[in-house]
């Protein structure tokens, strides 16, 4: 075992978690900063928790960095000012996207298409045409491009963006305009659709190509404060960077692929929530982060979160895969009075802090109800905000007043509604993934995830929650459990007769091969790497993309048949038996991936142990259902391993409050994690 | 001794109760275990010090006599004894079936519970202890019947509010499953495919109309809970369908008391219709070319599946194996649906179920009322606008919309719309679908949101001329009805709108304009393009976007790969928005080059009338279509037309309306217009001459002071704005709209 190292830095705090060899054990901690913690900052916090740990940084081996400033830039258009150069004809393909609506109808009277990442004034169309097939059809005029990259370049942009029609096929109009550009203004960023995604036609490949150009020049700059400034971090195997996909990667591959990076705090929580269910043996589980700006849900099935081919920004997709998730409001959500009457939450959120952590009256949102209710604490923990109960009961008054109910059935409709959208989602989710809700444990983690997940459980007919240790620091400390990965794409959109069986394995060999010198260059450190074949696959004239994984052993002339098999199996559990029809090969996919660190489990890692109600340091009174009840509370520090309670109960850690409600019961396990279990009666009777 | 003998399909625990509540308290004062003071002694200090017992008073007795039902059919009970004491209550009962019987007995805590709750708790969970004495069995019975959350949650404070969340998502739960299509047709499918009724099939929730209300009062319906209903026929459903081709599954979902709701899946089905180009249904005349219409009949009996009713769909379709597959996705959806709607009638009770629905309703209702109340006027007010052409040679077909209130009931009298067409542009208006639009209006212009609208029929009271283009007699062709959609919702907004009281958009492009090309070589590309968006009171109308949900671009390299086409260029068409305030969305321009021989259908409309400004702004711009030979004629087509022969070589150019403009183009935000002239979407002329902004040449400033004279200067020189700007339109197409007044 290692000792390593996680650091996600968000731009309102920074979360550590440190994993201690050879014992194993976990150390945590959070530090409130601003505006991204620089370097300085982030060695100080190292070696705080370093000190915790009894160990000196040099004996950190590993230490991984997430972080969400690629969304950020992303998002609020921090990124770079760069142009786009098209095919001649086509400038308005980001404005036109796919010219779609929002539902329900009647959206389109106040519809508000998304800004395109690039102004239409920066946009230049190319002389020059390729056929669907790659073939030119009209030669490019080379003194119309360099009229077009003058202009760009008058305009100051930070970056070129290039994406021509079919270049995915033929990108030799691309290379061309880069090594033009290249001539007219050396060291300027230019990014080339044809390496960007291959797989996507001119829309999304735009979009994708434009957002890894803007965000290209401003992550690298963070990388390189990273890389530079944090040189006693490194440890031995140097410093590795979050993936979307719960993966790792190298400094070089993370600034040549920032796309790469996007989403990793969610993939964090993920990869954490995945640990503790392979520790605990369950194989189907939901986890659940509830932060105060949004709450996400992600599957997980047999320890591996699930994960999409393709990421998604808003509504515009990026070729990386990524841990798929589901995003809803979170614990800043406001509520207010329905245009119709009655209790409404959302859409907006406050803009401040909640009334009862300080902020304004003017707001009523869930945090308030949930203190209100007693749900959380009216002290703070840790190093939490501060608590204003009064503040969060004004609130919450004058929106009871409008609604005329009393101020705790106020507070227990905001939360009721939470609730209901949180189980819907859920359940959408669910079906997606083909999982019965009744089969799923849910992980509860982020800041409110403790205190809302058995109520959500009893929506979705979920019978266990787990709130693992440090479930606050989720993603931080699921990057603890995270391993390398490597993820190559060669797009071919041909028939699979076509191709042939000789250039199919060609093709599999050259993508192998470059896969296996990225390897060595990122992570020869990690040994040798678990290898997977995917190939996306369609019947000629349908939509559904099937994908099949590969022997990538078998990459010979029997490859066709393999292919042709592993669809026919696919699409049959999938969707039923497939027609007879002609096999389009879209992609095929390469996966590296090391091997996990080791992170125990397979055993529940519970064993019988004693009652909690010696333990129990005092009573609140909370709401359940319709009134208050005496609940007992203790604190997660005098838990030890087998330590059991049956609810109502109320268990608080050094940064949440989990809620064990009547008919559940609470144990701690091995790990140190709670796991509320609902109890066929009454869960006092247990006592 | 008190006989209980329940009726088995509708007594519930309280009637149980209530109906032995005398008998109950003359046990109760014979009996010699009363041990403690009478329960209205009882402090609530005293309930609260309670300690916990081990039988919950809510621990889910409430279905009991559902479930001795379910068990065991007749059966009768008997309260033996009952024992109050200042914490709790102790009840013995006698459980009776056939020859058999079996006592039970429970503690049930009293804590804050009125006494007859206690006493319900305390006697269902007695006989729920002799029904398993009586019968292991019927533990699974229980099981079964159990509501999924073992210690079920009362419907909180705000039960209606949770209750439309939940359906909200359930349908959601349920189009996911389309999205496993095999065609894009029903991938691109969302929750607006699901709807859910109530009993009496009015919407709950949804944003169609599903026509079931009128088909279960005519008793032209007749579905169990085990049964699947499917229609594929506009007028078989009060036209809750829009048009051939259209399928709609309906399942009905019941507890013991009865129907709860209905849930309705409604998709295009694998190309049902359609014996023109390529199989679109402009060209035709008459239902008979339109493909198959299917009355509601059973696809679904008692959980099995009439497959005489597959194979008659698969035999009419265009693809038969895309048609089975999508019926499969379309029946699990339906299915998917229907099992929500019992996950919530198991978690918050049937009862509480239906009066959510039932409040829902009314809260809508409630408001769509005030709203007649507030903008609609006394006196009727009439808006025209036309279909200019169907394709067939016919038009314009003109649309006239009345309207007036009286009292809170707002009238809605097409008197004066066009007869029905020799052509496809027929639209059988329902009711249900158009009520819904009228809210959709009057309660969105309010920032109300609602989605059950099931409240609305005595509110809204619509005449449709019989045998007219919105209520086409039997045989009639509706394929492109959606031409006739787009500008009845045109004419609806322009009608309400012209009291003056309510800022309704501008006129958008209108229905998707569509190409569809079958080559020689017999393969068919359709491809969808959109126009400019109406500006609005809150903003500028969006530049080539689709106003319909579910439908998309195609892409030039998906369009190249797959045809023999070539798409030459793909552009927004600047100043083809209406200028305004909020100026309207511009039009697109997209140019086609055929790469082999074949024949062009086109559909769109909008060439001779332009799209509606409102309030001041301007109207869009028409559409078009051009054929450029490959010799170099050049032949100007109408935008709706099928076939054309086109040959290698020739070049097409669609040109689709941009929408109008809203308020004043005074006043508009001058950085506005800049950021316009900046990125195109204006002529740089056009600041100065429609906005009256003067910008630099190189459109970096805007001369702020110049810009303030100018307009001030057009102020004073233009001719007085109007509330609806219709621009000029060739000779009768002017007389036709000139007819929108008061009268």
């Amino acid at each position: 075992m290692t000792c390593r190292l996680a650091i996600d830095v968000t731009r309102e705090a920074v979360d550590l978690a440190l994993r201690r060899a050879p014992d194993g054990r976990i150390f945590s901690a959070r530090l409130t900063t601003g505006n991204w913690a620089k370097p300085p900052l982030l060695r100080e916090a190292a070696a705080d928790i370093a000190r915790q740990a009894g160990i000196a940084l040099s004996d950190i081996e590993a230490t991984v960095f997430a972080t969400d400033r690629t969304e950020f830039i992303a998002r609020a258009g921090e990124g770079s000012r760069i142009g786009l150069i098209t095919t001649a004809g086509h400038e308005d393909l980001l404005e036109l996207g796919r010219g779609d609506t929002p539902s329900p109808l009647g959206g389109w009277k106040t519809m508000r298409p998304p800004a395109p990442l690039v102004s239409r004034f920066d946009i230049l169309g190319a002389s020059g045409r390729l056929s669907a097939q790659g073939d030119i059809l009209e030669q490019p005029d080379e003194a119309q491009w360099r009229h077009l990259l003058h202009a760009l370049l008058d305009r100051e942009v930070e970056g070129i963006a290039i994406c021509l029609l079919h270049a995915a096929i033929n990108p030799v109009h691309e290379h061309r305009l880069a090594d033009l550009a290249g001539e007219m203004a050396p060291g300027l960023p230019v990014t080339l659709s044809s390496d960007v995604w291959r797989g996507a036609k001119e829309f999304e490949r735009a979009n994708a190509t434009v957002l890894q150009a803007r965000l290209a020049a401003g992550f690298h700059h963070h990388l390189r404060q990273l890389d530079e400034g944090l040189p006693e971090l490194a440890g031995k195997r140097g410093i590795s960077l979050a993936r979307g996909d719960g993966g790792l990667m190298g400094v070089a591959r993370a600034a040549a692929r920032p796309l790469e990076s996007l989403s990793a705090r969610v993939a964090g929580g993920a990869m954490h929530a995945a640990q503790v269910a392979r520790q605990c043996g369950l194989d189907r589980v939901l986890a659940l982060a509830v932060d105060l700006d949004a709450s996400r849900l992600v599957p997980i099935r047999d320890g591996i979160p699930a994960r999409g081919q393709r990421g998604r920004l808003g509504a515009a997709p990026y070729p990386v895969p990524a841990v798929e998730h589901v995003r809803a409001a979170g614990g800043l959500v406001r509520a207010g009075r329905g245009a119709l009457g009655g209790l409404q939450l959302g859409p907006d959120q406050s803009a401040g802090p909640p009334a009862g952590f300080g902020g304004s009256v003017d707001a009523a949102t869930l945090v308030d109800a949930l203190l209100v209710l007693g749900h959380l604490p009216a002290q703070p923990l840790g190093e939490g905000p501060v608590r204003d109960l009064r503040n969060a009961e004004q609130a919450l008054g004058a929106l009871a007043n409008a609604l005329d109910l009393d101020l705790h059935g106020a507070a227990a409709g905001i939360r009721d509604l939470f609730l209901e959208d949180l189980a819907g989602r859920t359940l959408t989710l669910l079906r997606r993934h083909e999982i019965a809700p009744g089969e799923v444990a849910i992980v509860a983690g982020g800041a409110f995830g403790p205190a809302l997940a058995a109520p959500l459980a009893e929506l979705v007919a979920a019978d266990r929650v787990v709130v693992p240790d440090a479930a606050a620091h989720g993603a931080a400390a699921g990057f603890l459990s995270a391993a390398h990965r490597l993820v190559l794409v060669r797009a071919i959109g041909k028939p699979v007769a076509e191709l042939g069986a000789e250039r199919l394995a060609d093709q599999i060999a050259s993508l192998m091969a470059e896969a296996g010198a990225l390897w060595q260059q990122e992570a020869a450190d990690d040994g040798a790497p678990h290898r997977t074949l995917e190939a996306d696959l369609r019947l000629r004239g349908r939509e559904r993309l099937v994908t099949v994984t590969l022997d990538p052993e078998r990459a010979d002339r029997q490859m066709p048949a393999q292919l042709a098999e592993a669809f026919k199996a696919a699409h049959r559990a999938r969707y039923g038996p497939a027609e007879d029809g002609s096999l389009d090969l879209i992609e095929l996919r390469v996966v590296f991936a090391a091997a996990a660190p080791e992170d125990g489990g397979g055993e529940t890692g519970r064993r019988a142990g004693a009652s909690a109600l010696a333990l129990v340091r005092e009573q609140r009174q909370i709401h359940f259902e319709d009134k208050f009840a005496m609940t007992d509370v203790c604190r997660l520090e005098d838990l030890e391993e087998g330590h059991w309670l049956a609810g109502p109960a109320q268990v608080f850690g050094a940064d949440t409050a989990t809620l064990v409600p009547p008919g559940w019961r609470m144990e701690r396990d091995a790990y140190g994690h709670l796991h509320l279990i609902r109890s066929a009666g009454d869960g006092r009777s247990e006592r | 001794m008190t006989k209980l003998t329940p009726h088995p399909s509708t007594l519930s625990l309280d009637d149980l109760v209530r109906a032995s509540r005398e008998a109950f308290e003359q046990v109760a004062s014979a009996s010699s275990t009363r041990l403690s003071p009478a329960p209205e002694r009882v402090t609530p200090a005293d309930a609260a010090a309670s300690p916990p017992s081990p039988v919950s008073s809510r621990a889910g007795n409430g279905d009991i006599a559902g479930m001795l039902t379910r068990r065991f059919g007749g059966w009768s009970a008997r309260l033996l004894e009952e024992s109050w004491r200042p914490d709790r209550l102790h009840v013995r009962c006698l459980l009776q079936v056939g020859e058999r019987s079996q006592t039970g007995e429970a503690t049930v805590a009293r804590g804050g519970d009125g006494n007859d709750d206690v006493l319900r708790a305390a006697a269902a969970a007695a006989l729920r202890q002799a029904m398993r004495d009586l019968d292991p069995a019927a533990a699974d019975v229980e099981a079964d019947h159990r509501p999924q959350s073992a210690a079920p949650r009362r419907a909180g404070p705000v039960p209606a509010e949770r209750v439309n969340v939940a359906l909200h998502h359930l349908r959601k739960e349920a189009a996911s499953v389309l999205a496993r299509g095999a065609g894009g047709t029903l991938r691109g499918l969302d929750e607006e495919a699901v709807s859910i009724t109530d009993a009496v099939g009015r919407l709950v929730s949804g944003s169609n109309g599903t026509g079931l209300a009128v088909l279960l009062r005519e008793r032209r319906l007749d579905i169990g809970v085990d049964d699947m209903a499917l229609i594929a026929d506009p007028l078989a459903c009060d036209g809750a369908l829009e048009g051939p081709g259209q399928v709609m599954l309906v399942r009905a979902v019941g507890d013991r008391d009865g129907v709860i709701g209905h849930v309705a899946v409604q998709a295009p089905l694998g190309g049902l219709g359609g014996a023109g180009t390529g199989g679109a249904c402009i060209a035709t005349r008459s239902a008979h070319a339109e493909g198959l219409r299917v009355p509601p009949l059973r696809l679904v009996e008692g959980g099995v599946e009439n497959g005489a009713v597959r194979a008659m769909l698969r035999a009419n379709a265009h693809d038969p194996a895309l048609a089975g597959q999508d019926l499969d996705l379309l029946i699990a959806a339906c299915d998917a649906a229907a099992e929500g709607l019992q996950r919530l009638a198991r978690r918050f009770g049937g009862d509480a179920l239906r009066g959510a629905g039932a409040v829902l309703i009314e809260r809508a209702a409630d408001a769509l009322r005030r709203r007649i109340e507030a903008v609609l006027p006394e006196e009727p007010q009439s808006f025209e606008d036309v279909i200019d052409e169907d394709g067939q040679g016919g038009g314009p077909h003109r649309l006239k919309l009345s309207v007036w209130r009286e009292g809170d009931t707002a009238f809605f009298d097409f008197t004066g719309t066009a007869p029905a067409a020799a052509a496809a542009v027929n639209f059988r208006l329902g009711g249900e679908w158009f009520r819904r639009q009228v809210g959709a209006i009057l309660l969105g212009s309010a920032s109300m949101r609602f989605a059950a609208s099931g409240g609305f029929d005595d509110l809204v009271r619509v005449r449709i001329p019989a045998s007219s283009l919105l209520r086409p007699p039997e045989g009639a062709a509706l394929g492109d009805g959606r031409q006739t959609i787009a500008r009845l919702l045109d004419v609806l907004s322009g009608a309400l709108a012209l009291g003056g009281s309510l800022p309704v958009p501008a006129a958008p492009y209108g229905a998707d304009a569509s190409l569809v090309f079958a080559s020689a070589e017999g393969v068919t590309l359709r491809d969808p393009l959109f126009g400019g968006l109406g500006g609005g009171p809150d903003g500028d109308g969006a530049d080539g976007r689709s106003q319909w949900p579910s439908s998309d671009r195609m892409p030039a390299e998906v369009l190249e790969g797959s045809h023999p086409v070539r798409i030459e260029s793909c552009r927004i068409l600047s100043d083809s928005g209406g200028a305004g305030r909020y100026r309207g969305g511009n039009g697109v321009e997209k140019t086609y080059r055929f790469t082999a021989d074949g024949q062009v259908a086109l559909r769109g409309n909008r060439r001779l009338s332009q799209p509606y400004g409102a309030a001041g702004g301007q109207p869009g711009s028409r559409a078009s279509a051009s054929l450029l030979r490959a010799g170099g004629a050049r032949e100007d087509l109408p935008v709706a037309a099928d076939p054309v022969a086109v040959s290698a070589g020739d070049r097409l150019v669609l040109v689709t309306p941009g929408g109008g403009g809203w308020g004043d183009p005074l006043e508009r935000d001058h950085r506005a217009v800049q950021r316009d002239a900046r990125n195109g979407r204006i002529a740089a002329a056009n600041a100065r001459e429609v906005y009256g902004v003067v910008l630099s040449e190189d459109l970096e400033d805007v001369d702020l002071r110049a810009t303030e004279n100018l307009r001030d200067s057009m102020r004073r020189s233009r001719r007085p704005l109007s509330l609806f700007a219709f621009g000029d339109s060739p000779g009768g197409l002017s007389a036709a709209r000139a007819g929108v007044r008061r009268e």
